[in-house]
């Protein structure tokens, strides 16, 4: 039994006339924490779409070692002024397992309680979704994910719009869910989280530009590739980086 | 005759009463998914297209309820489908769909001699003219509508938050929208039973509507359109017998002014 859970081979996509990304090749393990960074349109997105199955690749192919998978869209995409509970929407995490015609009873919402809790966002619970801040939607659709209890979590800018604070305790959170043998692949914004908290890294430009150790980011000619000419910031003087 | 409880003695008023109270339970729950996901318009251009499946049922001399819900169904599901083939924005679909059918309806209403007392009813509705077996049809519709939402509430509710997210989750998003656009229909062919073509979409939307106004959690807007529909229809029958209004169109009054009270005391109230 083989311990890869995703496998992407000579994989091309893209929307309509666009090609978005270009002959991918990547392997997770499972217990992975693996960053994808790369300049907004650079294919972060394209590339989880179709690990997931939401986009057909043009060529190559993207495959899952599980049936157990949560996937985080960008908060942005959803309709955050219907009229639901924090409740409800980490409620919904648990509808595939459920099924038609089953209503989530005790069981469920202690378990969606215990995720809320991990994000440490318990407070959260009762709050109705139109009033929450850019970081709380990010805690409710993380918790949303860990009450789906997958083995392979895909999370496309879970850090969005979050403070420093919370982007430390959700950092933590992943390295605690990896250990505890998830797999993550999250696409981000944030070199430096990367850097500190991340087991690999795969750098996107519409291609794979460089792959690796987490490391790779302290190279300039790899940030080059990767960004043109301006990274978002240099990790390089970053001073916040730690290592265990 | 303008006692509420001397009218009740009646067996048509009776049987009014049941039937729109029937048609506020559909509309309330099935209307709040069309406030939600914003769509007011698909809802009333299935009305009108369900028009011409009306006027054949009466020239094939069947049910004119079935005729306007095989209708209205169809034409919901096939604004959907057309949406996404025809490389067109939806409302424009939605628009040529709506008139072509209106269209087809008229051409062929035109062409009937006689008889047509009961196909303007149809257009404009002819609550007080219901018949035990359409009652019966209006019962069995709406309790399928209901076991159909018991059945999957929450997949409708997840779709319309976050189509992806539900999709990545195994949820087949175009089936449950296609489920949505017929239940759609469904809560549109029995409200044009009450109200009409013309005004069947205010069933749908208005009650919904105040719910939206009035409350911040799904079930309790539900509740509210519900009560919203349910009350303007047995209000505004009452209100027609005393002022000698159509009934139709006295219904959506009521609720119109429910709504415009809603607006204007939500307002007050936020601060």
């Amino acid at each position: 039994m083989s311990d890869v859970v995703v496998t992407v081979r000579g994989l091309t996509a893209g929307y309509r006339d666009r090609v978005a990304l270009r002959d991918v090749d990547l392997a997770v393990r499972r217990g992975e924490l693996v960053g994808l960074v790369g300049p907004n349109g650079s294919g972060k997105s394209t590339l989880l779409k179709c690990v997931i199955g939401l986009l057909r690749p043009r060529a190559g192919t993207a495959s899952i070692a599980t049936r157990s998978v949560a996937y985080l869209p960008q908060a942005e995409e959803l309709r955050w002024d219907l009229p639901l509970t924090v409740e409800d929407v980490v409620l919904m995490g648990m509808i595939p397992r459920l099924g038609v015609g089953r209503r989530p009873g005790e069981a469920e919402r202690a378990a969606s309680r215990v995720a809320l809790e991990r994000v440490l966002a318990a407070h959260l619970w009762g709050r109705t979704i139109d009033e929450l801040s850019g970081g709380e939607r990010q805690r409710v659709l993380i918790a949303r994910a860990l009450a789906a209890d997958g083995e392979l979590y895909l999370l496309d800018e879970p850090t969005n719009g979050v403070d420093a604070t919370t982007e430390e305790e959700l950092m933590h959170l992943f390295q605690a869910m990896a250990a505890s043998g998830r797999t993550l692949v999250v696409a981000t914004h944030d070199l430096s989280s990367v850097l500190a908290h991340f087991h690999r890294v795969v750098c996107l430009n519409g291609r794979v530009v460089a792959q690796g150790a987490v490391g790779i980011l302290r190279d300039v000619e790899v940030l080059r590739a990767t960004y043109g000419g301006h990274p978002p910031e240099t990790p390089l003087l970053t001073s916040d980086v730690h290592h265990e | 005759m303008s006692e509420p409880l001397e009218l009740l003695g009646y067996g048509f008023v009776q049987r009014a009463l049941a039937g729109s109270v029937l048609v506020g339970i559909v509309c309330g729950s099935i209307g709040v998914f069309v406030v939600l996901r914003g769509l007011a318009f698909l809802g009333d251009a299935v009305a009108h297209a369900a028009f011409p499946g009306v006027v054949i049922a009466f020239l094939l001399r069947v049910n004119l309820l079935l005729g306007g819900s095989v209708a209205a169904i169809g034409a919901a599901l096939g604004i959907g489908v057309a949406a996404r083939r025809a490389g067109v924005r939806e409302d424009v679909t939605i628009g040529i769909v709506f008139t072509g059918m209106f269209a087809l309806g008229i051409a062929l209403f035109s062409a009937i001699q006689g008889y047509t007392g009961d196909l303007l009813g149809l257009l404009f509705g002819n609550v007080l003219a219901i018949s035990v077996d359409q009652l019966v049809l209006v019962a069995v519709m709406t309790a399928v509508v209901l076991a159909v939402l018991r059945l999957v509430w929450k997949e409708l509710v997840f779709v319309s938050f976050d189509p992806t997210g539900a999709a990545a989750a195994g949820l087949r998003v175009v089936a449950y929208d296609a489920l949505l656009y017929g239940l759609i229909g469904v809560a549109v062919a029995v409200s044009i039973q009450i109200v009409g073509v013309v005004l069947a979409v205010a069933m749908l939307i208005t009650p919904a509507a105040v719910g939206r106004i009035l409350v911040r959690r799904l079930d309790r807007m539900v509740i509210v359109a519900e009560l919203v529909a349910c009350g303007s229809s047995i209000l505004g029958i009452w209100i027609s017998f005393v002022v000698d209004t159509a009934p139709g169109a006295t219904i959506v009054l009521v609720a119109t002014a429910l709504f415009v009270v809603a607006a204007i005391s939500a307002r007050r109230t936020r601060w």
